[in-house]
């Protein structure tokens, strides 16, 4: 297992990182993550993945995360110690079972889930992979997309650079104990959701969600929300949807679409939300929660390193006191590499595979 | 409420409502159990589904789908044990399995990391309870939509197979009107489905009896078809353009399942030209197409059945085959085009010479047959049969040319003398056909079944006579021929019999008549002339000069191959001596081919055998063939013989038949003289050869030589061999005969039988052919003599006696009756003693007339 990192965009020297690893006999497979800030161009990008020799996989991320530190640009590759073997599933609307099926996951081992964070219907895909490899693996991954949550090619493979696509990587061998926590607290009584469509909310108990939302954001906090002012505060005031004992799934809203609001990941109809906030502190002891879950399901057992996936809008949210949180994950002597995502894939413990939102999925590989 | 109990309530509620979100099973378990899992945080979750009988599971959904199900099925077998509460929880391994019952369906179970709290676990237990029903509700509705897919799927399949049917389908109402008429209905009723729906369908269905045929004007005179009831089978069916078709149509109830009618159902097809095409086939298979006449099928059918009738009715029938003559030289020289218009034409006539009633078929080529029934009697079918004859043999025009031909016709009636089949009838008919033929054409001839018979009895009896043949049941047996002048043996008539092993010997007449074939005439020929040759060889080698004659029937002597069946007889036998073998042949056998016979004859010469014409006289053959046959001698037949001493007329001819002989330089022998008298007279008459019961019966060979050495010559013949007496004597040389003649006649009088003999015969001595001769020829001749005075009281005795004898016998009294018989008797051999006596004198007293005659003229013949 090897990291490399590097906080130049320089092409060139991603290229010399790839080549290191590629030389690298004990290296089977590499997991690159790139900032959406290199604005490295798909055409200049993609002979370099097609080049590689050796499984390639990854995703291009808001930023990435290295030993405590958020960077924008660079790169940072992940040298995985046993060849592994991916599926590409591009477009996502094509996906069958039997597409999944034919990943070899009948080992031990940790399945990267990283998927285009804007792909519609990813609820949808979330279920056919739990169907298909329920909990025999465990799954860590999120939503590759940039900075300005807007369509890019964000998924990385030796096929290239693509969009509206998910990847899975199975590292066989690789252990993983994963922590979700998100620190968001309801501010609001269950609100039925009347109509919705992936993540489009239309309608909540029976009224166009964006007034059912702005009625209940003016009570809280006395103000008008409208097209301007709802990228800067829906961030801050998520839905939830409610699970049994454990963390709800927070769903993020980032857009205003007319009477509809957009969300990341799917809300069925029929579910029932809640509005939530989060306070500063609640999101930092639930960054500590996280590492805390994961470390005690690892136990005894020393990690190799620290994969952390943390939502962009906690790093929006908490802004200057993101690096309290990610200082947070921190552990000593433990390597830590991750990404901001925009949502979050894992199964919380031993239950149900989730899409998060606004959440911070932390996995220590063995 | 805090959040936990907030966020229970808000997934049971959402979990609840997910229930009954679709009216499909899947569609309601693909919603509600991925979020069951997904709210309640599991790792798994099954839903089992519970078989009638209670305990065996299978997972009807589950997820995720590839994970073992195993552990949650023994949870929720364990459930079913357990009767209350309706939902367990117990741990598997590291993990916790809840189950809850779901009724009407089975179990679910949801494994978790953690144990739900008893509380959630109970209402979760409300929502698999509403999950039951919904899903009870489902498989309801999914039942409902089944039938109701498979009622509009048949809806559909109905309507599309009525419409694809080729057959016109029309259904009614139990009123009798139309519901429904298919396209193929419209088309064949000829009327659009608006004037057929709710219209009563006998008014618009009329359906005719085919039997009616399709004639427009004898429909409207008949009653439709019954279409009221369920019926089938074929009509005619008017159109409203008029047209007619001919239909296959089924009319059937239509009734539910419960037995209540609906309605009705009727299926009709065009089969018109079906219909045409079986007429035709069937017209085909019974007529001959050439002449539109029945052939031999029909025939064969139409003869049985009239057959039939005329047991039925006692009538008489005629069965008549007829063959055009000359029709083969029209057909060779006009062509078959040419010969098929005069079959036509004649065809033609002959149903203008028949009776309606009639039936008149072809058999092929120029033969056809005549069937006429109910007639009166045989008059009746000849009167026909000369119409239909005469009008064959008027003049034809055919390809502007005229054509004549006749026609031969043989025909048989029927009842016949014995039971018989049509074909057998048309087998008789077929032979008097070729009687016709034969008798010139142009004329019919009447089967004659017992000459049918005879042939067949021929056949058969000349099986049993071939295989007798071959079995050497045969002999010959041999009648002496002597020189009665000479008193000396000439030789032997051999003559067939057939030794047959139950019935004993049996004579001529039992065997000849049935061989009239060659074959078998050829094979007692040959049989005879092999027999003949070793019994002469035999005489020869025992130094007797005897000759042996056989007979050689007609059809023997005249075969081709007679000669070389005679050559290789006499080949066998070297040391024969043919010229003691004679053949006797047939008169009639000479003339029917009198050349053929001639170069028989010549040949058996050349062989150094002798021929006779057998029988002759009875052949009335002309003198100027028989003048030319080389035969050696000719056997004067025993009819004229028999009766030659009281037939004058015999007598003349046998006279004139011994002058032929001489004339033509050959020998006469007579046959059948049974009396020395006979032979007396024929001697008289210049044939002093002669054979006969009176000389000798036909006998075995070993007889012969016992026979030959005790026979003597009749004193008779002794005695009057050299006396030239005169024919006037002859009532004297025949008195012994006639003496005994009367004789019996009267006795047999006496026996009970009518008299035959002249009254005047009988009574009166004087009018008898003897008395006659005695007071006339006789006593101006031999009045001197003794014997001629003592005969007279004696012959006057007789004649009183046989008087008294008959008016007795007519008195009833018998007794004196055979007392009178007795001495009748005595008066007899009075009689014949006399006779003998008197002939005796007479014959001296002529003898020395004729010497003293001879010496006083001496040119004067003997012979003569």
């Amino acid at each position: 297992m090897r990291i490399l990192f590097d906080t130049s965009s320089s092409l060139e020297l991603f290229q010399q990182s790839l080549q290191r690893l590629e030389e690298d006999p004990d290296i089977g497979a590499i997991m690159v993550m790139l900032p959406s800030g290199n604005n490295h161009p798909v055409s200049a990008l993609t002979p370099l993945l097609k080049a590689a020799r050796k499984p390639l996989f990854g995703g291009i991320f808001p930023a990435v995360i290295h030993n405590g530190q958020m960077y924008r640009q660079g790169h940072l590759l992940f040298g995985l110690p046993a060849p592994a073997e991916y599926c590409l599933i591009e477009p996502l609307d094509n996906l069958t079972e039997r597409d999944l099926c034919a990943l070899d996951t009948t080992d031990k081992g940790t399945l990267f889930v990283l998927i285009d964070g804007l792909a519609p219907r990813i609820g949808a895909l979330m279920d056919k992979i739990f169907n298909t490899f329920a909990l025999d693996v465990h799954y860590l991954g999120g939503g590759c997309g940039s900075w300005d949550l807007k369509n890019h090619d964000c998924i990385l493979s030796n096929q290239g650079v693509s969009r509206n696509a998910a990847l899975l990587c199975f590292a066989e061998g690789i252990q993983s104990h994963i922590g979700v926590a998100h620190g968001w607290q309801p501010i609001s009584k269950p609100i039925k959701v009347t109509e919705s469509r992936d993540g489009r909310l239309i309608t909540l108990d029976w009224k166009p969600a964006r007034e059912v939302y702005c009625q209940h954001l003016l009570e809280y906090t006395g103000t008008e929300i409208d097209e301007k002012n709802f990228p800067l505060l829906a961030p801050t005031y998520p839905f939830g949807i409610a699970r049994l004992d454990t963390e709800m799934v927070v769903r993020d809203p980032y857009m205003l679409d007319g009477d509809d609001i957009l969300c990341l990941g799917d809300i069925p109809a029929g579910s029932h939300i809640h509005i939530m906030h989060g306070k500063e502190q609640h999101l930092l002891d639930a960054a500590s929660e996280a590492r805390q879950r994961a470390q005690a399901t690892a136990g005894s057992t020393p990690g190799r390193c620290q994969l952390v996936m943390d939502c962009i809008s906690r790093a929006l949210f908490l802004d200057d006191r993101f690096e309290h949180e990610l200082t947070a994950f921190a552990q000593p002597g433990l390597p830590m590499l991750g990404a901001l995502t925009i949502g979050e894939i894992a199964n919380h413990g031993d239950d149900y595979l989730e899409f998060y939102n606004k959440t911070v999925v932390v996995g220590v590989l063995e | 409420m805090n959040n936990d109990r907030l966020y229970e309530l808000v997934i049971l509620h959402e979990l609840s409502m997910a229930i009954g979100s679709s009216l499909d099973q899947q569609d309601m378990l693909n919603a509600c159990l991925p979020l069951m899992l997904r709210r309640l945080g599991g790792r798994a979750i099954t839903l089992f589904e519970q078989h009638d009988n209670g305990d065996i599971l299978e997972p009807a959904f589950h997820l995720p789908r590839h994970a073992q199900t195993d552990g949650q099925l023994q949870t929720a077998r364990k459930l079913i044990k357990q009767k209350h509460p309706p939902w367990l929880v117990c741990r598997t391994g590291h993990y916790w399995s809840h189950a809850w019952q779901v009724p009407s369906f089975g179990v679910l179970v949801l494994l978790r990391g953690r144990q739900l709290e008893e509380s959630m676990c109970h209402e979760i237990g409300q929502i698999a309870g509403k999950l039951g029903m919904a899903l009870l509700g489902c498989h309801q509705y999914a039942q409902l939509q089944a039938v109701q897919t498979q009622l509009a799927r048949e809806a559909d399949l109905h309507r599309e197979t009525l419409l694809a049917i080729g057959d016109a389908v029309i259904t009614t109402d139990t009123e009798g009107r139309i519901q429904e008429a298919n396209p193929a209905a419209e088309q064949l009723l000829g009327n659009p489905r608006k004037h057929l729906i709710g219209h009563p369908l006998h008014e618009i269905l009329h359906l005719y009896s085919v039997y009616i045929g399709m004639d427009a004007a004898a429909i409207r005179n008949a009653e439709p078809i019954d279409i009221s009831r369920n019926t089938d089978g074929t009509a005619c069916l008017q159109r409203p353009d008029q047209s007619i078709i001919t239909v296959q149509f089924n009319i059937q109830d239509i009734t539910a399942s419960s037995g209540e009618l609906m309605g009705r159902v009727m299926v009709l097809r065009d089969i018109s030209d079906l219909h045409a095409l079986e007429q035709e086939v069937a017209w085909r298979a019974t007529h001959d197409v050439l002449t539109g006449l029945p052939n031999r099928s029909l025939l064969s059918e139409r003869l049985g059945w009239l057959l039939a009738q005329a047991d039925r009715h006692e009538k008489l029938l005629a069965v008549a085959l007829v063959d055009l003559d000359e029709f083969k030289p029209v057909n060779d020289h006009l062509g078959h085009a040419a010969g098929d218009k005069l079959l036509c034409a004649a065809a033609q006539r002959m149903q203008e010479a028949l009776r309606a009633s009639d039936t008149l078929a072809r058999l092929g080529g120029d033969e056809f047959v005549i069937i006429l029934d109910d007639l009166d009697n045989i008059n009746h079918a000849e009167k026909i049969f000369d119409r239909l004859i005469e009008q064959l043999s008027q003049p034809f025009e055919i390809e502007g040319q005229e054509v004549r031909i006749s026609a031969s016709l043989g025909y048989t009636l029927y009842p016949l003398l014995e039971e018989t089949d049509a074909d057998t009838l048309l087998r008789h008919a077929d032979k008097a056909m070729y009687q016709a033929k034969l008798a010139g054409r142009n004329c019919y001839r009447l089967f004659d079944v017992r000459e049918q018979q005879q042939r067949l009895a021929m056949h058969q009896h000349g099986e049993v006579i071939m295989q007798a043949l071959l079995n050497q049941e045969f002999h010959l047996h041999y009648q002496p021929k002597v020189d009665m002048r000479a008193g000396r043996i000439l030789g032997f008539e051999g003559l067939a019999r057939w030794h047959h092993p139950e019935r004993g010997v049996l004579l001529p007449a039992h065997f000849l008549p049935w061989m009239q074939s060659k074959e078998l005439a050829s094979m007692l020929g040959c049989f005879a002339i092999g027999e003949a040759c070793r019994q002469l060889v035999r005489w020869h080698q025992a130094g007797r000069d005897w000759t042996l004659s056989i007979n050689i029937a007609p059809a023997h002597l005249l075969s081709p191959d007679f000669l070389e069946q005679l050559d290789a007889i006499l080949e066998r036998h070297p040391d024969l001596p043919p010229e003691c073998l004679e053949f006797e042949i047939l008169e009639s056998a000479a003339i029917s081919d009198i050349e053929a016979a001639t170069r028989v004859i010549e040949a058996c010469h050349r062989r150094g055998i002798s021929v006779a014409l057998d029988d002759f006289g009875v052949g009335y053959a002309s003198l100027a063939y028989l003048k030319n046959l080389p035969v050696d001698r000719l056997k004067i037949d025993r009819s004229f013989v028999q009766d030659m001493l009281n037939d004058r007329g015999d007598r003349i001819l046998i006279e004139s038949m011994i002058t032929l002989a001489r004339l033509f330089g050959q020998t006469p022998i007579a046959e059948g003289v049974e009396t020395p008298e006979q032979g007396v007279l024929l001697m008289r008459l210049g044939c002093d050869l002669a054979q006969g019961f009176g000389i000798a019966r036909p006998m075995p060979a070993e007889q012969i030589d016992d026979w030959s050495a005790q026979w003597e010559t009749p004193e008779l013949w002794r005695l009057w061999c050299d006396t030239p007496w005169k024919l006037d004597d002859l009532p004297l040389l025949a008195a012994q005969h006639d003496h005994l003649h009367w004789i019996q006649q009267v006795l047999q009088v006496a026996e009970g039988e009518s008299l035959t003999l002249p009254h005047d015969e009988l009574a009166d001595h004087h009018c008898c052919r003897l008395g006659k001769w005695y007071d006339s020829y006789g006593r101006q001749h031999y009045g001197h003599l003794p014997a001629f005075q003592a005969l007279y009281p004696v012959h006057v005795a007789v004649h009183q006696a046989g008087s008294e004898i008959v008016r007795l016998t007519e008195n009833g009294q018998m007794a004196q009756a055979k007392h009178q018989c007795a001495r009748l008797l005595g008066l007899k051999d009075q009689v014949l003693h006399h006779l003998t006596e008197l002939e005796r004198q007479v014959a001296q007293h002529l003898a020395a007339d004729s010497k003293l005659s001879d010496s006083l003229s001496p040119s004067k013949s003997k012979a003569s």
